[in-house]
């Protein structure tokens, strides 16, 4: 999936990053060792996010991940530090925690794109680094300007990759269904945000992985350099100046076909593994069909802890919505449009992978 | 860029009103919300600061994520919950009533959306410092040095109210852990 060359220019800008941020900041590394404090049992200190982003900026805390195999640690919250003026925020973790992250990295990585989102939508209930902080481990630069931990990039972008595509893959579902429901405004959210999940996807695929929302469009542009002749890149490119215009004006976003077209040629370049292409289903939780009779024509869904309720707007039948095809969605009605959204929204429905 | 647009806006309209809750559910809703805006909503505000010229793009998607965390505060006081993915969506459609009073027509206009290279952080700043305002008390900065004294007060405070209203407080543990 790599190529060797980009991956030495990613390792090669992370360290600049770096050292041009602390540089410039007159941060030397008698300060950092300062603000870590003393711990014999310490294996790693990672600088991390917007500084090895190359996104840091005046206001920019420095971020810092210490790996240790002190047993000592009692808290996994971070730790703000106040020190000449700077903010620092440090961050402890076992050296064998991450040890036991990278194990399930890899073998996460393995599964199917199905099982993939499945395990990988769980991750920080189940696993004991936070998605977050497992990013910023991977792409962490030490102080001899290493990243030590950057061979695992291979598996991270894979599952980020997969997980960002999935988000993309879920904002032109509701988009076009928003547009048949005439939430023309909703649309436009969707289109937007759709783009922003496939810039993070994309970029993914090519080892830059971001945990951070507010940095995807900064670095697609950046990114130029490296894709300028790709075509999927000018067709996001493309498409995002077209529904950023479609979000200032009152038109109708103008866009989703293209959007859906944008979606078929992701699956194929970024190989992600879809059965049928044309049959990506929507189910329903059977279980809430019919459960609890409102008024005519209504019915009220209660989810199963029972503090979260929807009123879906008519009677559902399990065989009238439990497998659309993704391309059946243009010829939905209104009323039928709506439903699906409201249901998707509520969780009682999934688009499956 | 301060507009006629901001006359008209209310933020948190509902708290405000005076009109009161029937559910203790609120005071939960009111402490998170409070937590929110004292430590993600001050950490966005930051990042809006030290956006330069050069980060027009990260100026655009900082302004979606302030809608974002806005919606989230509407979810919270609400008492609702939906994914993330429907944030913006949602309030383009439908606006955010307990948070901000305007038409949802408007506020691709009131932050400044409808101009993809706009770095003026005028009227970013202008909307945050009433979004503070109106929130009723003095919200807490953890991200200031000489702040950090105010910010375990309000912690105390939160615990003590919890306590004295037979509510389990262990509803902050996984604000905290998310920091």
């Amino acid at each position: 999936m790599f190529e060797s060359i980009l991956y030495d220019q990613i390792k090669a800008e992370r360290t600049n990053s770096c050292q041009s941020f602390l540089k410039e900041y007159g941060i030397e590394e008698d300060e950092l060792k300062k603000v870590i404090g003393l711990d014999n049992e310490l294996k790693e200190v990672l600088l991390t996010s917007s500084l090895v982003h190359g996104l840091a900026n005046r206001t920019s805390d420095v971020d810092l991940i210490l790996v240790t195999s002190s047993n000592k640690i009692t808290s996994k919250a971070a730790t703000q530090v106040f020190n000449n003026g700077k903010h620092f925020e440090t961050i402890s973790f076992l050296s064998e925690d991450l040890e036991e992250v990278f194990l399930r990295l890899n073998e996460i990585s393995g599964f199917t794109d199905h099982e993939l989102l499945k395990a990988f939508s769980n991750w920080d209930a189940t696993e004991k680094i936070p998605k977050k902080y497992t990013e910023r481990i991977v792409n962490g630069v030490n102080l001899k300007w290493e990243l030590p931990f950057f061979e695992h990039i291979p598996n991270l972008a894979r599952i980020w990759k997969i997980h960002s595509f999935n988000n993309f893959r879920q904002c032109v579902a509701c988009a076009i269904l928003a547009i048949r429901a005439e939430e023309l405004n909703s649309a436009k959210g969707y289109i937007v945000n759709g783009l922003l999940y496939i810039m993070d996807s994309i970029m993914s695929h090519f080892g830059f992985v971001f945990s951070n929302k507010k940095w995807f469009l900064q670095r697609w542009e950046h990114h130029k350099k490296y894709h300028i002749d790709m075509p999927l890149y000018r067709e996001v490119s493309s498409l995002w100046i077209r529904a950023v215009k479609a979000l200032s004006s009152n038109n109708n976003p103008n866009n989703v076909e293209h959007l859906y077209s944008l979606y078929r040629n992701c699956i194929e370049v970024l190989n992600v593994a879809i059965e049928n292409r044309d049959l990506n289903p929507i189910a329903i939780k059977k279980d809430y069909l019919n459960k609890n009779p409102f008024i005519r024509e209504s019915n009220l869904l209660i989810n199963d802890s029972g503090n979260t309720s929807v009123v879906a707007l008519r009677n559902l039948t399990e065989n009238e919505i439990e497998m659309i095809p993704f391309s059946e969605f243009y010829n939905l009605s209104k009323e039928d449009a709506k439903v699906i959204l409201c249901l998707l929204r509520s969780r009682v429905a999934k688009i499956f992978l | 860029m301060i507009t006629n647009l901001n006359t008209s806006i209310k933020f948190f309209p509902n708290i405000n009103s005076g009109v009161p809750s029937r559910s203790k559910e609120s005071i939960k809703n009111l402490i998170t919300g409070a937590f929110l805006l004292s430590t993600e909503g001050r950490a966005l505000f930051e990042d809006f600061e030290g956006v330069e010229i050069s980060q027009p793009e990260t100026m655009y998607v900082l302004k979606i994520k302030l809608i974002e965390f806005l919606f989230e505060m509407e979810m919270i006081l609400n008492d609702s919950e939906v994914d993330q993915m429907h944030y913006f969506p949602l309030c383009l459609e439908y606006g955010m009533p307990d948070v901000l009073k305007t038409e949802p027509e408007r506020i691709t206009k009131i932050f400044g959306l409808d101009c993809a290279d706009q770095t003026d952080i005028e009227q970013i700043a202008y909307l945050w410092n009433r979004i503070i305002s109106d929130f009723p008390g003095n919200i807490p900065n953890p991200l200031q040095n000489d702040q950090q004294g105010e910010f375990l007060q309000c912690l105390r405070n939160w615990s003590k109210l919890c306590k004295r209203n037979q509510i389990d407080d262990s509803f902050l543990i996984p604000l905290f852990k998310a920091l």
